[in-house]
């Protein structure tokens, strides 16, 4: 069309959507200033939601493997300070061991020493009562079950202890499809790998142990050499006990490290991908509004002309 | 002899009445300038029939030959496909960004966070599955969960409501319009009966409803030789010259949803308009709520099945474990109240034993091996969650771009029509003062006639009186 009119409809007609359009972006960046994010809804960017939102999820995801290590390495510190006082206990038994076998003692010393190694009985006994977080720690599953019963003669002499657990392992995630059992079972005996009191495999017992040596002292004191011994393998297993579960706290330990780092690369990489860039939303906001002011001005000023105004 | 005295006056009556005819016109115009959908009129002049004499052809004056009705209506046609287009975008966009706050706030707590937090409730149950405290979280997450599902189902049924209630609306829109229609037909024959010229004012009513009705659908619009129109769409006749044939509303597909069909049961929805949004509105209302509904039925089974596991789901005293989860859909999921009323029947143990996580530890494994649909190994219950809302974004970001170009070609056609129809002040008062000035001038020629008649009757007299 070489001559192109233009009627009063058509003026306003164009102006009105300009407005619209400047004045829809400018509260789009002042949601995004306010809110500090790029979006709220997918439209305005499917994909970088997409990635955002999967990101999420990894990340609520690495907190909650954090949170499960963070309570398995508690549960597994508490059993290493059983496991410890155990390992002191033995160690004293073993140093009492030594004293017995010594010739010069007498009957009524190796009696002396007697009562106290009944004291270290029932101190390891008293072990098994230990819990974390009302969990009894070496009962395997039979958690709300004191570990050990020791069962006593008339005089209250300890002449058995009994293993009250089962040999259940209990385990959590520490990173996606990554399950650590944590617990240690206090007696293989009904099932389960590792006991650390009484080890059917290993054929340790500590309580029986303690029992012998603490008999022997008074009416076998040949048989103290071997007490001696017993005790030994006994000081041994519970350390190697310890051994695993400082081996279990080391493998939490690098994957709580590797969860930290990795969430920090998320946080860079959600900041980046979903925070909104404020120097530059700002920056055209002030051109947006300029250009809004501008073409205000020029649609006020073309509206006032007319031939009206020059007629008589 | 030329013309008489008398014959001279009538050229100036002429003048003066053709003048006065396009000042109405003009007037008209100017009065018109701000009304949607006017198209402005020109006002025709010709020459009179000339006098014959021996002396000379003599012209008459000037004759009003009509109104022209300055309209292409090759525009119509191309500004109606466009604004059906664009309207059919306007209600897809709309509808999907209403869909995608169905999820929740993207930012914050959605669905999605509810179900990661769901699993996370029992991966902390395997750290304590002795502690009431946390069976109890496991149980408040869960409702959570639940809660999301039900908001969800309740939020898209609502949709699904007023998308009924606008197809029946639109439904009674365009039986009204039709009608109208349908009376301006026998109007404007009637006008135009006797050959009037054109019914501008009554065509321009009969265009703007046309317009109305292609935001419905795609039109198929002939005018016949008597000024009316027949509208048909999809095939089927709306409206013949006078008679219009109602639209109606039926209720049709699986799920069934209400369809504007012609009276002979033909689907009108078809290349744009109005109608065709609804038909994709409700499959993309559809397809959120099966996904939904597939997520919660998914997370009901899998969870059940492991928690009353015969002889391997035990609760904290040691019973086996119940049903976790009632119902089969996001409606009505919802936890046991059982256990909603005792967390020590949540069974986290897969024996007997209180401290044993077997069947926590199970559930919180879904999270990464739970998959929905069945068959698609990547997608766990949060991927095709994700994968949803990528696609209903996706969907409202594509609508609203095609509905933005559409809407510029409508503004761009609507731009040219008004090049055409529109009223242009300058021009139109730049035609009075030409109108006006003319009728001035036709004023003084009777003047003259009359003082030159003076002249012969009164003071031509005898001569020396």
């Amino acid at each position: 069309m070489a001559d192109f009119r233009i009627s009063d409809q058509s003026r306003y007609m164009g102006m009105v959507p300009a407005y619209n359009s400047l004045l829809a972006r400018q509260i789009q960046l002042q949601n995004q200033i306010a809110s500090g994010k790029r979006w709220d809804s997918a439209d305005q960017d499917p994909v970088g939601v997409a990635i955002a939102q999967r990101l999420h999820t990894e990340d609520a995801r690495l907190v909650q493997d954090l949170r499960n290590g963070a309570e398995a390495t508690a549960f597994s510190q508490t059993t290493e300070t059983a496991v410890m006082s155990a390992v002191d206990m033995l160690q004293r038994a073993r140093e009492l061991a030594v004293q017995a076998n010594d010739p010069t003692k007498t009957p009524a010393d190796r009696q002396a020493i007697a009562v106290e190694v009944e004291h270290l009985l029932g101190g390891l006994v008293d072990l098994g009562a230990m819990k974390h977080r009302g969990r009894a720690i070496f009962s395997g599953t039979k958690t709300l079950t004191n570990s050990f019963q020791a069962v006593t003669d008339v005089s209250g002499k300890i002449t058995g202890v009994s293993y009250n657990g089962n040999g259940e392992s209990f385990s959590t995630e520490f990173a996606p499809s990554q399950a650590i059992a944590y617990n240690m079972l206090g007696s293989n005996e009904a099932g389960g790998n590792f006991g650390l009191f009484r080890d059917t495999a290993a054929g340790v017992d500590v309580f029986q142990t303690l029992i012998n040596f603490r008999d022997n002292l008074t009416s076998n004191p040949a048989a103290l050499d071997t007490d001696l011994q017993q005790i030994s393998g006994a000081l041994s297993h519970l350390t190697e006990g310890a051994a695993r579960l400082g081996g279990m706290q080391a493998r939490l330990a690098a994957a709580v490290s590797r969860h930290e780092e990795q969430r920090q690369v998320l946080s860079v990489t959600l900041s980046r991908l979903e925070d909104t860039d404020v120097a530059a939303a700002i920056t055209e906001l002030n051109q947006l509004q300029t250009a809004y002011q501008a073409s205000l001005a020029v649609g006020a000023r073309i509206g006032q002309m007319s031939l009206v105004n020059y007629l008589r | 002899m030329g013309p008489t005295l008398g014959a001279i006056l009538n050229i100036g009556v002429t003048g003066l009445r053709a003048q006065q005819a396009a000042i109405s016109v003009t007037a008209h115009n100017i009065a018109n300038v701000n009304t949607e959908g006017y198209t402005r009129q020109r006002a025709n002049f010709s020459e009179e029939i000339p006098l014959s004499t021996p002396i000379g052809i003599f012209g008459m004056g000037v004759k009003f030959t009509g109104i022209t009705r300055m309209r292409q209506n090759l525009l119509d046609g191309n500004y109606r496909t466009a604004l059906g287009q664009q309207e059919q975008y306007d209600l897809i966009g709309g509808n999907a960004r209403a869909i995608e706050g169905v999820l929740g706030d993207i930012n914050g707590n959605n669905l999605g966070t509810a179900i990661a937090d769901f699993f996370n409730g029992w991966h902390d149950l395997t750290t304590g599955p002795e502690d009431l405290a946390v069976r109890q979280v496991v149980i408040d997450k869960s409702v959570t969960l639940t809660d999301f599902f039900h908001e969800a189902s309740r939020q898209l049924t609502a949709l699904d409501s007023d998308l009924d209630l606008q197809v029946n609306d639109s439904a009674v829109d365009i039986n009204s319009i039709l009608q109208r229609i349908s009376g301006l037909n026998t109007d404007i024959n009637r006008s135009e009966q006797g050959g009037a010229g054109p019914a501008s004012d009554l065509r321009d009513q009969r265009d703007s409803l046309l317009d109305g009705l292609s935001s419905y659908m795609n039109l198929t619009i002939t005018e016949q030789s008597n000024g009316m129109v027949d509208v048909s769409a999809n095939g089927e006749a709306l409206l013949t010259g006078q008679n219009f044939f109602a639209v109606q509303v039926v209720s049709t597909g699986v799920p069934a949803h209400p369809e504007i069909q012609s009276s002979g049961n033909v689907a009108l929805a078809t290349g744009g308009g109005k109608l065709s949004g609804f038909a994709q509105a409700y499959q993309s209302l559809d397809s959120t709520l099966t996904t939904i509904d597939g997520l919660a039925s998914a997370l009901i089974t899998t969870v059940n099945n492991l928690h009353t596991a015969a002889g391997a789901s035990f609760d904290l005293n040691g019973n086996a474990g119940l049903t976790f989860f009632t119902g089969t859909n996001a409606a009505d999921i919802s936890v046991n109240a059982a256990i909603v009323a005792d967390p020590k029947l949540v069974a986290a143990a897969d024996t007997a034993n209180p401290g044993n996580t077997g069947v926590a530890l199970k559930i919180a494994k879904l999270q990464d091996t739970l998959v929905y649909p069945t068959g698609s190994p990547s997608a766990t219950l949060n991927d095709a969650l994700r994968n949803l809302l990528v696609k209903l974004g996706s969907a409202a970001q594509n609508a609203d771009q095609l509905a933005t170009s559409y809407g510029d070609a409508v503004n761009n056609l609507k731009g040219q029509r008004q090049a055409m129809n529109g009223v242009n002040m300058d021009e139109e008062l730049s035609n009075m003062i030409a109108y006006q000035h003319a009728y001035e001038a036709a004023a003084r020629i009777v003047t003259t006639v009359d003082e030159l008649m003076d002249l012969i009757i009164n003071r031509m007299g005898r001569v020396g009186l």
